[in-house]
């Protein structure tokens, strides 16, 4: 008996430190092999190979488009591709691809965004990731989109020439211009029922929100929707400024120095002090804002998404929302209600990419890959979709997204498209701004005292927009600050927008009265050379 | 050749005390044998990585790797003590730590002597059980509850108008942070940190209760003489742990809980490494204030182990 226990025990430990081990190994396997054994590869043989990029919320992999990606794509590169992806939640992908790149040992595409363009430069000069001119050649389609976009030499490109990444890029041949954050909801059902008119200033506005405080006294007639969408913004583009670093027609500034600010700030507190936004707006996330709407007692969103009112006339369609581009304030004119991009063929944005690892064992294989997805026949596929499954020709031979795909908000995830929830390739792909819009929902949008219900937010962007209504900061080129100069700005302005951003909130709470508000600004500047910081950015606008 | 007769005695002294060691060995290969999974667990993965505090000192680049990046000193330890907030990062999170040792650690311990001197065992283990409930369930639900708890509409706010009295933002509140943050703490682990003082409580040997209850001894006096001493020993090691774990709060769970308007009081150099390292990429700053706080925490717990084996005479080592 004594004899089975001692066994017993010794065979526990040894499967114990046997199974530690193991995966120990396994660990360090995966790890090791951040890049694919291309070594052993021939041209007959499948092209394996480690993306790492963002989900979205539900997997391409089986679906339609991606498969028929994948197709392509290997019929292009003569071998058949076998991708192993890592698809990390939006919501985690900056902490997670700042551990991937800390690591060193990145797979050989991997998903870049959330984070600053600085930051892809240092770790790009760092030797992490390819870099792409000394390739240029090679890259015939990749070449050919940022050169139709001027301003690609300038934004993308560090001193020294040097380009890191593969861009997202949206194809636009008539030119177009997404919004600004300066987008508000509301319930026009709700107004109509209380005899209240849509607002156009931020005094409507607050005499709307208080009528319906009135009306429904237990509830709060202004929501935060997202945390990423914080209600001040809409009083910020109101007011011409920012509660951060922003391009003001001629120089970089900080807003929270700025009076147009404080204006913000005292509209925002008196939206708190009245009782028109919950106290605890400011620990509220999305989950919040998804529970107010759909229970019917979200009124007014200050800030929300452009697309969401479209979404809710078929999710919620006992509440009419309808989307308000902007309010101003009388005292600054009209509102920043647009954002400009550059009207070329082409827009190359330099906020999300894909980075190719600079010891990726497959290196030329995903060169030429990545430059595949800017071909006609990618973004045609990756946009459009399968002719017959997705869209259709119409008698001109223009493509048109078929109604199933555009209409059933399930359908179009089920294929994986380049955009919405599921995405095919690897994010972000190139985009068709006209696949988009043709595939885009009509949606209620109130703008110039008129209502439309039948005009996609493209449309009405290209019908109506106003450089003199854009954020001037989209109107300049500005190259990415270096390695040390994104040290610099981040070691000076780190503890000053810590400070204000609490400040901010103690403002609007009514904690600090803004009788104290040249105090504040001594206290602020005492944080750091904020004019510094700025000078940073001033000295890398191109114009 | 001569030979030594002292080194000849020294080496016959080494060869038996090898001897015994193998011979102690041999004696006791199953508990080695047992130790050995943790072992190597804790090697690989404490001991190995410790190598990557040297990035405290370093540009540190992916590339290079950490034998390879330029050498700084301790540049990222004077940047950290520079800036505005570091005086401000280290009152939170000692005063953080230490309320939540004051309040936290004596918990588990009155629970459990109330448990104890439960005559009704089956009311006991019910009481148990629910006690237990909260450790199961993570930290982001906890969170999620405590915010529904304490939001403007919620059921704290409720019984404060019940009671007439005005609804307070609890959660954007910096005066009600730690409050919040030490109760929930204890709510979720105070079932869960009473096994082990259960456990040395079952060692009391009942007959003593029955010789101090013939003597005339009062249930309060039983356990002060009799039930306390039994645990103390326990108690004693617990807390040394404790101590040593003052600068190290549960950052995640402040994570979730704080906000910009709560950052007065919550903002601890826990949560301030992870936004600067984690979310701003800079690896060797943030390393550096995590060395700084484990080198603290190493000499917290030497203190209080010596403290305690000079009063109690029960320490780590």
């Amino acid at each position: 008996m004594k004899t089975g226990k001692k066994t017993l025990a010794m065979l526990l430990a040894a499967m114990l430190s046997v199974t530690a081990l193991a995966s120990c190994s396994g660990g360090s396997t995966d790890s090791g092999s951040g890049n694919s054994d291309g070594g052993t590869t021939t041209s007959s043989e499948p092209l394996s190979f480690k993306v790492t990029t963002v989900g979205f919320g539900d997997s391409p992999e089986g679906k339609l488009i991606q498969e028929e990606w994948l197709k392509l794509c290997s019929e292009k590169m003569g071998r058949e591709l076998q991708p192993e992806y890592e698809f990390i939640n939006m919501v985690d992908y900056k902490e997670k691809l700042n551990i991937i790149c800390a690591g060193g040992d990145i797979p050989d595409l991997l998903s870049y965004g959330w984070d600053t363009q600085s930051n892809l430069i240092t770790y790009g000069e760092d030797g992490l990731f390819e870099e792409l001119t000394q390739h240029m050649d090679s890259l015939p389609n990749y070449k050919a989109v940022l050169e139709a976009d001027e301003r690609a030499q300038y934004n993308l490109y560090t001193d020294n020439g040097e380009l890191y990444a593969f861009y997202g890029a949206t194809y636009q041949p008539d030119g177009s211009n997404t919004y600004s954050g300066g987008n508000m909801a509301i319930r026009k059902d709700v107004l109509d029922e209380l005899g209240l008119e849509i607002p156009e200033t931020l005094d409507d506005l607050f005499n709307c929100a208080m009528a319906i405080k009135e009306a429904y006294p237990d509830t709060y007639p202004m929501i935060l929707h997202e945390e990423w969408q914080m209600p001040d913004s809409l009083v910020y583009c109101a007011n011409h400024t920012k509660d951060d670093r922003y391009y003001n027609g001629t120089e970089y500034v900080y807003g929270p120095t700025e009076d147009a600010y404080k204006e913000a700030l005292m509209e925002v507190n008196r939206w708190y002090t009245n009782g028109l936004i919950s106290p605890d707006y400011f620990t509220h996330t999305s989950e919040n804002g998804t529970a107010a709407v759909a229970s019917g007692e979200a009124y007014i969103i200050p800030s929300v998404w452009f697309g969401y009112p479209t979404n809710w006339v078929t999710e919620y369609p006992d509440q009419e929302w309808v989307l308000v581009p902007a309010v101003k304030n009388e005292k600054y004119g009209e509102p920043w209600a647009f954002y400009a991009s550059n009207p070329s063929e082409w827009n190359v944005g330099n906020s999300y990419s894909v980075v190719v690892s600079a010891n990726s064992k497959v290196k030329d294989e995903m060169l030429q890959l990545m430059d595949l997805q800017y071909s006609d026949e990618v973004v045609d596929l990756v946009c459009w979709g399968v002719e017959g499954e997705t869209y259709e020709l119409d008698e001109n031979g223009e493509k048109h997204i078929l109604s199933i795909v555009r209409e059933d908000p399930d359908y179009g995830p089920s294929l994986a498209f380049g955009q919405g929830s599921c995405r095919a390739a690897v994010f972000p792909t190139a985009q068709s701004a006209v696949a988009n819009n043709d595939g885009a929902l009509t949606g209620p949008i109130y703008y110039n005292g008129e209502l439309d219900t039948d005009i996609t937010t493209n449309d009405f962007v290209i019908e109506n927009f106003d450089e003199s209504m854009c954020e001037p900061t989209s109107l300049i080129v500005t190259k990415p600050l270096s390695s040390s100069q994104n040290e610099e700005y981040a070691n000076i302005m780190t503890p000053v927008e810590t400070f204000a951003k609490e400040q901010k909130v103690k403002f609007i709470k009514g904690e600090r009265s803004f009788d104290e508000w040249d105090q504040y600004l001594e206290e602020l500047n005492a944080m750091g050379d904020i004019q510094a910081a700025m000078d940073l950015y001033n000295s890398n606008v191109v114009g | 050749m001569v030979k030594n007769p002292a080194a000849s005695a020294t080496g016959a002294q080494k060869l038996t005390r090898v001897q015994k060691f193998f011979k102690d060995c041999r004696l006791q290969h199953q508990l080695i044998l047992m130790v050995i999974p943790g072992i190597v667990l804790v090697f690989i993965f404490n001991y190995i990585p410790m190598y990557g505090a040297l990035m405290a000192f370093q540009e540190y680049s992916p590339t290079k790797g950490i034998w390879g990046s330029e050498w700084v000193g301790l540049k990222y330890f004077a940047m950290f003590f520079q800036s505005p907030y570091s005086g401000r990062l280290i009152k939170n999170t000692l005063l953080l730590g230490i309320y939540n040792l004051l309040w936290s650690f004596p918990a588990p311990i009155i629970l459990a002597l109330f448990l104890d001197q439960l005559p009704f065992m089956r009311y006991k283990k019910f009481v148990q059980t629910v006690s237990y409930f909260p450790h199961f369930i993570s930290a982001v639900v906890i969170v999620g509850m405590v915010k529904e708890f304490c939001a403007i509409d919620g059921v704290f706010n409720a019984i404060r108008v019940m009671l007439g009295g005005e609804a307070v933002s609890f959660m954007t509140g910096p005066q009600y942070f730690r409050t919040i943050f030490i109760a929930s703490g204890i709510w979720q682990g105070i079932g869960w940190g009473t096994i082990i003082y259960l456990a040395a409580l079952s060692n009391v040997d009942p007959q003593l209760h029955e010789a101090a209850t013939i003597d005339g001894a009062s249930r309060f006096q039983r356990v002060r003489y009799i039930t306390w001493p039994t645990i103390v020993p326990t108690t004693s090691i617990m807390l040394i742990f404790a101590v040593s774990g003052i600068l190290g709060s549960d950052y995640q769970k402040v994570l979730l809980m704080y906000s910009e308007a709560t950052y007065e009081t919550a903002d601890i150099i826990g949560t301030y490494v992870y936004r600067e390292g984690i979310e701003g990429g800079r690896y060797e700053y943030t390393t550096a204030i995590g060395l700084m706080m484990n080198l603290v925490s190493c000499v917290l717990l030497v203190i209080a182990n010596q403290i305690s084996r000079t009063l109690s005479e029960n320490s780590l080592w």
